[in-house]
């Protein structure tokens, strides 16, 4: 079972293997087009051998029950019986003729995902059908001279119920065959998945190691390399798959350019949720910055009302990560209408009324950019302790009906933090 | 257990990751004295009950017993050794992994990206009685606890809005399901990225008051019964 699963990777099954022949010619080699050939031939071969078996084995079948029949005659056997025998022989044959064309397509590699073609099972049901009435006739032709009509009609109806009687015996065993059948299969689909993941898991673990060997001399690119990947590894492990989809994606792209930031990462979603914006927002500032940052997040609600604070809170982050030094902190709260964003380092800290010229851009992108969204943002520096960006905004949308209890206890925090 | 200062801590380490393990004995084998290891449940728990650790940091995935890992040798080694405080080490942060062991009764939780000085410092701060938060933990101790904070679908609605009884200062078999209004202000600022002592001169209190409120807040995540708290403690990873 699972090695028939398997097989189709290492040597793709024929019709698979036909359909891509086109795009692949251009740079496959001599050999590969040699077994793309073999692999089609096989495949034709295999297509016209069925209903030629299923005829052959008929004709056969026949031809064997003509000479039975002929030597039956000349040894003066009775005709019925010399019939009888012969019709249950050939309806068998037959029957059987049946189920090694249903196993035979069965076994092939693509089974599971193509059901019998619709002429060959047209095809396949007829002789079903017309093996169970020559098999009938056959029985009815050898009894026709020891009973009379009416026993033979007792005597098939008695058969009938026997039939009937055993099959409802034997139910239960073929349930369960069936059912061990489908289990298998799903199994085998699980056992696919799981190997897909891994392939694809182990794929950017492999280029993450060799991105690792390039840079061995950078200690703070190759520690930027190893936490990208943990993150990714988390998200897949751990996280929820909507993340880390894209920043799989997201990061595939930035290691193809370089650790160049993409515009693309930042790409709309309505439907996001803010914690996994900020989670985008901050993996891509740890990868341009080769930082690293925490976040914690309680409370969620969509993005979309929240675009402002979000690039307010980018601003806070990357002025962290150029500015001040780790460990970076980054925590989002949702408490009814009100989100709130803090960005912490532990750097030197500043006076945000004199502010340096690398900060000169503070006020302007987050200050300036909360008003206009009409939130308020505070910044917290101290000397040796770090800068600490508090962002607070209300927004629409957010669950009304929830109260905000901790409102007081956040007012006052808001008020100590100006000193 | 309160240690005495100057006594040496004696360290048990479970991990199945034998790298780490040495890797993490080399690190704090300096300023501990590493009394045992173990890779597996089995062993774990005999390791437990002969040596007697003061602190055991405690993987939160190891194989073998019945599958329950870290909490499972924690439960099957207090009966051992009744003195012995459990620091959980886990390479995820995910709140599944974690909440079953903290539950089971380890006294706090490191990430095993945790830097050397601060492993160190934690495994003292636990010796020492005291619980040890990572600011993800506070962060989900705060969605927990906190049902207004629950708004992007989270399920932690359902339970009645309880007002008076945050305001108590003395715990009560009542209040062991809410916060209080100091309890929630220091979680915050630990999930903000302060440490203790930060929290401390933040709230104009003690060092050793921020750690009786983390102290207490674990005690409330161990004993209480609150949904998300039981639904966390009962979920099991299948990865």
């Amino acid at each position: 079972m699972r090695h028939r699963k398997k097989s189709p990777r290492p040597n793709p099954d024929p019709e698979a293997a036909e359909n891509r022949v086109p795009p692949q010619s251009s740079r496959t080699t001599r050999l590969g087009q040699l077994v793309d050939a073999a692999a089609r031939a096989s495949e034709q071969t295999t297509g016209r051998f069925h209903p030629a078996t299923v005829r052959n084995v008929t004709l056969l079948a026949f031809l064997l029950a003509m000479i039975g029949v002929v030597w039956g005659l000349a040894r003066n056997v009775p005709v019925h019986i010399v019939f009888g025998f012969a019709a249950l022989f050939l309806g068998v044959v037959c029957g059987w003729a049946q189920l090694s064309f249903i196993m035979n397509h069965s076994s092939r590699a693509d089974a599971g995902t193509q059901p019998l073609p619709r002429q060959n099972r047209a095809v396949s049901v007829v002789m079903t059908v017309l093996s169970v009435i020559v098999t009938i006739s056959g029985v009815v032709m050898l009894f026709v001279d020891v009973l009379t009509p009416s026993a033979i009609l007792y005597g098939a109806l008695a058969g009938f119920v026997m039939i009937a009687a055993i099959s409802l015996i034997v139910a239960p065993w073929w349930i369960t065959l069936v059912a061990n059948l489908g289990s298998q299969e799903a199994a085998t689909a699980r056992e696919q998945v799981r190997l897909d993941f891994t392939a694809r898991l182990h794929d950017s673990v492999l280029q993450t190691l060799a991105l690792i060997q390039i840079n061995a001399g950078d200690s703070k690119k190759v520690a930027a390399l190893a936490h990208a990947q943990e993150r990714d590894l988390r998200e897949w492990l751990y996280g929820d798959a909507e993340t880390h989809q894209r920043s799989g994606r997201n990061t595939g792209e930035r290691a193809a350019e370089g650790s160049v930031p993409t515009s693309a990462a930042r790409t709309e979603d309505p439907d996001e949720l803010l914690s996994h914006r900020l989670k985008r927002v901050m993996a891509d500032i740890e990868d341009t910055t080769e930082q690293q940052m925490e976040l914690v997040t309680v409370g969620d609600c969509r993005a979309a009302h929240a675009d402002v604070i979000v690039s307010a809170a980018r601003e806070a982050m990357l002025n962290a990560a150029h500015h001040g030094a780790p460990p970076y902190s980054v925590y989002m709260e949702v408490n009814g209408d009100l989100v709130h964003i803090f960005v912490r380092d532990h750097g030197d800290g500043f006076d945000p009324r004199h502010l340096p010229s690398g900060h000169l851009g503070v006020s302007e992108s987050i200050f300036g950019r909360m008003k206009r969204g009409g939130g308020t943002a505070d910044i917290d520096s101290r000397r040796g302790w770090g800068t600490e960006v508090k962002l607070t905004m209300r927004v629409d949308g957010v669950d009304e009906s929830s109260p905000a209890a901790d409102g007081d206890s956040w007012r006052e925090e808001s008020a100590d933090g100006h000193e | 257990m309160a240690m005495s200062e100057g006594e040496t801590i004696r360290v048990g380490v479970v991990d199945d990751h034998e790298m780490f393990r040495a890797g993490v004995i080399s690190t704090i084998g300096k300023d501990f004295e590493i009394v045992g290891q173990a890779g597996d449940v089995d062993s774990a728990i005999e390791m437990i009950g002969r040596t007697q650790p003061d602190v055991v940091l405690l993987d939160v995935h190891v194989p073998g017993g019945q599958g329950g890992g870290g909490s499972e040798i924690l439960l099957r080694s207090v009966p051992l050794s009744p003195e012995t405080l459990y620091l959980a080490l886990s390479v995820s942060d995910a709140p599944a992994d974690v909440g079953a062991v903290i539950r089971a009764g380890a006294r706090g939780y490191v990430t095993k990206t945790i830097t050397a000085e601060d492993l160190i410092a934690s495994i003292r701060q636990v010796a020492d009685g005291y619980a040890v938060f990572s600011p993800k933990l506070a962060g989900f101790v705060l969605t927990a606890f906190t049902r207004d904070a629950v708004g992007g679908g989270k399920s932690g609605s359902g339970t009645e809005v309880v007002g008076s009884e945050t305001l108590e200062p003395e715990y009560s078999a009542e209040d062991i399901d809410v916060l209080s209004p100091r309890e929630q202000e220091v979680m915050r600022l630990i999930a903000r990225g302060y440490s203790y002592k930060e929290v401390a001169s933040e709230l104009f209190i003690s060092v050793k008051t921020v750690e009786t409120h983390v102290s207490a807040v674990l005690r409330k995540l161990q004993l209480s019964n609150r949904g998300e708290l039981a639904r966390w403690a009962a979920h099991r990873r299948i990865v």
